[in-house]
């Protein structure tokens, strides 16, 4: 993966890199790679107007080989990753397979990123009524402290958790970036009671990984995509995000493991409260009681479960496409054992999740050491 | 011209600016073609909204080597005619170059259609970008530290020596310390170890442009080059900003806050005097940067308007009053008849020599400066 | 393998409704035709453009059809530009659930030609095509340009072409001209867009859906052989201009998984997003040897009463093409054909079918082949 942080390098240059040091890493020549499947979204106002990606690929890779693409706000990476992956156990001519993620957006004043970024809201009920990404997880927030005995703090804690991951990875947009609590809590309100500190940095980058057919020391064990309603006011419950819980149930099925099996997991904090209530979706902690797990420190990197060692997508960075596939990155090096300082030790179960908009998608992958 | 990537090892060849090669990890290097063949071409007579005038032809070129490229004219060709851009002698003379991925490329180009500039090992060189707010480059207020690189890499191709390279602005709406930060300018100084001078810190001569007295910068006045870079943007006094409202910072802080408020209780005539202050500059070189650009509520609150082109010239009147053109903008500047009276430089669109890509052939519409009721000063 | 449960379309036209009121149709007719119901989708694969022209702002489509359907389930979007729809299938069948639907929607027509054209620039090369005012009708002439300097073909067999396609869409009550007589003179006197095609060898944008739902259950449709390819995305940057090799390929994938030879098509749904790439797939689908395509047309083999009918729903030239359901139309077709229910443009003993799908010019092709069991 390249390095979360906003570059003037056009995407498929990122693209170019990400897939070369994926290339390096894995040791099959890309004369190997039989298809590839990408994850970006179509901006509008970037100035690449750029809509046709994958040919762009195979010109760079000088290859006419399938690539398709899979969008999907925020889960595109994900989508790409989950894609790939059915493509590669169905397809008998399909055996290395690339999935990228690659996005570009932050070259452009943010009112007009927030703009594009919430059309993946709804164009009748939300749009028009000013439900920018940040107000949209703020009312689930406000639902959550409503009904649990969460509150502000829990957030601001996450938050310090991530940037104290993401001092020790060099990849990450706040690398030996000093974060403080004191900074956390004072930051400007972005959309009660959200912070600026509790909404995750829109930056460029892009990830690449590869999949393959033949067995390697990481394996994709569980991998599952589920659906939800678009608007979070539409569920019966706000404040459980139904797709999580379906692709998570199913990936576990698929990899044979129960919640507690898992060592490490790469979380889609988006925001800081949807890390929270994925714990509870995701089976790590019981409906309300997200907030202890941050409490009493289970999730710090010297934790009994360390989530988001890679600094999260609130100290890493936010590349939304790139995102789905930089978790992989980190799980995947987690397995292996390359991640230095920040290494969980023993860790031979990792878990990602990626989400699109509010929980309207969401890709679970469960991955073992083998 | 054709621009290919081409690996050092295995010869594969890329459009795109690559740096390693994804087969045999070997360097990439940059290969120029010139020497171009219409092999194809075509009659366009729809307009679209970035190709508004019709009708335009468009060329398929190719050189010796069965390398491609296509590319837009207001000019018929034929079959198998030999396709140049003649550089101009002409003293009024504005080349533009759409960029092809390489900024350096692009305005080494554009030098070179306006016959190339004349410098030595003992020429002082002064650049004067825009670096007016405390913002990244990518919003396109402040010059873009790439163009800016160009140059100078352009200099010491052509002789100049890097001690006697100076970069000058003034930074009016911030502290220059975070501006040249943010900027980008900091990082360019660093890496070509050339010196930024604050304006607002040197010394200053008086001069009487016709019933003001104006303190303009001396460090003007000592050099043998200037090199005015502007941001290529809309101005929501001016029209355009182009390359007279960039030279205008040369000027004293106080004079220009001064100015501004004279301006606002409408006791004088802003384009006239940005015009009339022109005759007591030397002479300098333009290079209007549009690797980005800004198109509506300029110059600080439009949005970037990827316009992807480099202008150049020696003539500043003519200079901007192509751009005025390429913006298809109903308004044409004011300050731009009255420098043209003054005998400043040539305003005419019809008697101006345009060099490298044709001006209908790069025009498009772009959003002019209208104001709007929650723009930031 | 998987077999054809169930196929609907809107009709095409450049009528103002949103893009999920097309898909709702598209999607109800597919259901009605298949017999199943929403509970039998175990997901949807579905080809639809981030359109910014058409004021719905919309982003993250696939969750947005969750709220339709009322289940969680697996949706991803595949989307490529005017290749959609058959980049979408190409997935869907490499997914291992019993059903798929398999959607393209699109609203791109209803607003002014520069916006539109516009949109569709986007997806030409920016530094090199879109900047040098390559629309696609531009790119398009170029190739055709070439094509007629090096073999004998000319303007006329393109006009012939699009007459074919206009004859067939006069009996398609889905297409846009539908009962609507556009005569040979019509064609070549329409006025030039990019020399040398003019109005009549362009098709022509519009709004629609269209819907097939793909399965393991046996029915009287099987698809089999599905290919899909890419190439480099600008014509210039590409060996030989007039070749496209992403056709190629797919359609060798395809012939290979089918066990089929070209000869052996019976009725084909060509991309003819202008006419001359009608004409060039001719030879890159081995219909016809490189550089004789055009003696197809002159003779009369593609034509309703010839020996291999191509595009007997009109083509994008004449039933309209709203990019990403066009590929999903195709199938529509060539499925209806091989039923027996295309009534007046019925092709007789239609056994073994193709649909040709691309993106771009020849960026992204798709090649599928259907077979009557």
């Amino acid at each position: 993966m390249t390095k979360f942080d906003a570059t003037d390098k056009s995407s498929h240059i990122l693209a170019y890199e990400a897939a070369y040091d994926a290339i390096e890493n894995s040791g099959i020549g890309i004369n190997d790679i039989d298809a590839i499947v990408l994850g970006n979204m179509d901006f509008d106002y970037n100035g690449e107007r750029q809509r046709h990606i994958p040919t762009m690929l195979s010109s760079l890779f000088k290859r006419n080989i399938p690539i398709i693409r899979t969008p999907s706000a925020c889960s595109s990476g994900g989508a790409a990753l989950w894609t790939a992956k059915k493509i590669a156990e169905n397809d008998e001519n399909i055996n290395n397979i690339m999935a990228l993620g690659i996005e570009k957006l932050s070259s452009c004043p943010t009112p007009i990123i927030t703009d594009e970024l919430m059309m993946a809201a709804d164009q009748k009920f939300e749009q028009p009524e000013g439900l920018i990404f940040p107000a949209q997880n703020a009312l689930v927030a406000q639902q959550h402290f409503l009904k649990y005995n969460s509150n502000a703090d829990d957030l601001a804690l996450i938050a310090l958790k991530n940037h104290e991951h993401a001092f020790f990875n060099p990849k990450a947009k706040f690398y030996k970036k000093k974060i403080t609590m004191d900074m956390i809590k004072k930051s400007q309100i972005v959309a009660s009671p959200l912070r600026l500190f509790d909404c995750s940095i829109s930056v460029d980058g892009a990830a690449a990984c590869i999949l393959s057919n033949d067995k390697s020391n990481v394996k994709l064990a569980g991998s599952s995509l589920y659906t939800d309603y678009l608007s979070t006011f539409e569920r019966k419950d706000m404040i459980t995000w139904n797709a999580t819980k379906k692709a998570a149930e199913d990936a576990y099925k698929q990899a044979n493991v129960k919640p507690k099996d898992i060592d490490v997991a790469e979380l889609h904090d988006a925001f800081t409260i949807v890390e929270l209530i994925s714990y509870e979706d995701l089976g790590f902690a019981e409906k309300g009681k997200g907030q202890e797990l941050i409490r009493n420190g289970t999730v710090k990197l010297d934790g009994k479960m360390p989530i988001n060692t890679s600094g999260g997508l609130k100290a890493k960075g936010h590349p939304i496409s790139a995102t789905g596939i930089g978790q992989i990155v980190e799980i995947t090096e987690q397995l292996r054992g390359e991640c230095k300082e920040r290494q969980v030790s023993n860790a031979k179960i990792g878990l990602t999740q990626n989400i699109g908009g509010a929980g309207g998608s969401v890709i679970v992958n469960v991955l073992k050491s083998s | 011209m054709i621009i290919r990537w081409v690996c050092k090892k295995c010869s594969k060849e890329w459009i795109y600016p690559v740096e390693r090669c994804i087969y045999c990890k070997d360097n990439v290097e940059k290969k120029i073609s010139r020497k171009l063949k219409v092999v194809g071409f075509t009659k366009v007579n729809i307009p679209s909204v970035m190709h508004p005038i019709i009708p335009y032809n468009i060329l398929i070129l190719e050189d010796e080597n069965g390398n491609r490229i296509p590319k837009k004219t207001i000019k018929d060709y034929e079959m198998g005619d030999f396709y140049e851009e003649e550089s101009s002698k002409k003293e009024n003379a504005v080349s533009i170059v759409k960029i092809k991925y390489d900024v350096d490329i692009a305005v080494e180009e554009a030098l070179h259609l306006i016959n190339d500039l004349d410098v030595n090992e003992s020429s002082k060189i002064l650049i004067k970008p825009n670096m007016m707010a405390t913002s990244y480059p990518y919003l396109a207020i402040t010059t873009n530290p790439k163009t800016v690189s160009a140059v100078i890499k352009y200099l010491i191709k052509k002789g100049a020596k890097k001690e006697n390279i100076s970069i000058a602005e003034q930074c009016i709406y911030a502290p220059f310390e975070a501006a040249l930060k943010k900027t980008g300018f900091e990082q360019l100084c660093k890496s070509h170890s050339i010196k930024f001078i604050d304006l607002s810190k040197s010394k200053f001569v008086e001069k009487d442009i016709g019933g003001m007295n104006i303190k303009i910068t001396k460090e003007v006045f000592d050099k043998d080059l200037i090199i005015n870079i502007p941001v290529l943007k809309t101005h929501l006094l001016f029209g355009i900003s182009g390359a007279f409202e960039n030279i205008a910072r040369a000027v004293s802080k106080e004079n220009l806050l001064q100015i501004e408020n004279l301006a606002k209780e409408r006791k004088i005539d802003l384009d006239d005097v940005i015009a009339k202050l022109h005759k007591f500059l030397p002479k300098y070189i333009t290079i209007g940067d549009g690797t980005i650009g800004m198109e509506g509520n300029g110059p600080l609150n439009g949005n970037p308007a990827f316009l992807n082109y480099i202008l150049a010239s020696k003539d500043p009147v003519a200079h901007d009053a192509v751009f005025n053109e390429l913006g298809l903008f109903m308004r044409k500047s004011r300050y731009l008849e009255i420098a043209n009276k003054l005998g400043l430089g040539e305003n005419n669109i019809e008697k101006i020599d345009i060099a490298g890509n044709e001006l209908n052939a790069t025009a498009r519409e772009l959003s002019p400066a209208i104001g709007s009721k929650l723009m930031k000063i | 393998m998987h077999y054809i449960q169930g196929i609907g379309m809107t009709k095409f036209s450049i009528e103002d409704k949103n893009t999920m009121d097309f898909a709702q149709e598209a999607i109800k007719l597919a259901l009605d035709d298949s017999g199943l119901s929403i509970n039998d989708l175990d997901a949807v694969v579905v080809s639809n453009t981030d359109s910014r022209i058409n004021g719905e702002r919309q982003r993250h489509f696939n969750s947005f059809l969750s709220s339709f359907f009322r289940k969680n389930m697996p949706i991803i979007r595949v989307p490529a530009v005017c290749g959609g729809g058959g980049a979408a299938l190409w997935s869907a069948l490499r997914t291992d659930y019993d059903n798929v639907l398999v959607l393209g929607a699109d609203k791109i027509a209803t607003n002014t030609s520069q916006n539109v054209t516009d949109q569709i620039l986007e997806a030409a090369d920016k530094t090199y095509e879109q900047d040098e005012g390559m629309i696609f009708p531009a790119q398009n002439a170029l190739v055709a340009q070439q094509h007629f300097l090096k073999y004998n073909s000319n303007e006329d067999d393109l006009a012939l072409i699009a007459l074919k396609n206009h004859e067939h869409a006069f009996l398609n009550p889905k297409a846009m001209f539908y009962k609507k007589n556009i005569t040979l003179e019509k064609i070549k006197s329409s006025p030039i867009v990019a020399s040398p095609l003019r109005l009549f060898d362009c098709s022509i944008s519009v709004n629609g859906a269209a819907a097939c739902i793909i399965g393991k259950k046996k029915s009287n449709v099987k698809i089999c052989g599905s290919g899909l390819s890419v190439d480099y995305m600008t014509t210039f940057e590409r060996k030989d201009m007039i070749t496209w090799n992403a056709t190629k390929k797919a359609a060798e994938d395809a012939y290979k998984q089918a066990n089929v030879k070209p000869k052996d098509i019976d009725v084909a749904e060509l991309h003819d997003a202008f006419t001359i790439v009608e004409l060039i797939s001719y030879e890159d689908l081995g219909f016809a040897e490189k550089g004789k395509g055009q003696e197809l047309i002159r003779n009369g083999t593609v034509k309703l009463d010839g020996k291999m009918p191509i595009n007997t729903s009109g083509g994008l030239k004449a039933k309209g093409h709203p990019i990403s359901p066009t590929g999903i139309s195709q199938i529509v077709e060539i499925t209806e054909q091989l039923r027996g229910e295309c009534k007046e443009r019925q092709v007789s003993n239609a056994k073994i079918g193709l649909a040709q799908n691309i993106g771009g010019a020849g960026g992204t092709v798709s090649v599928h082949i259907l077979e009557k069991c």
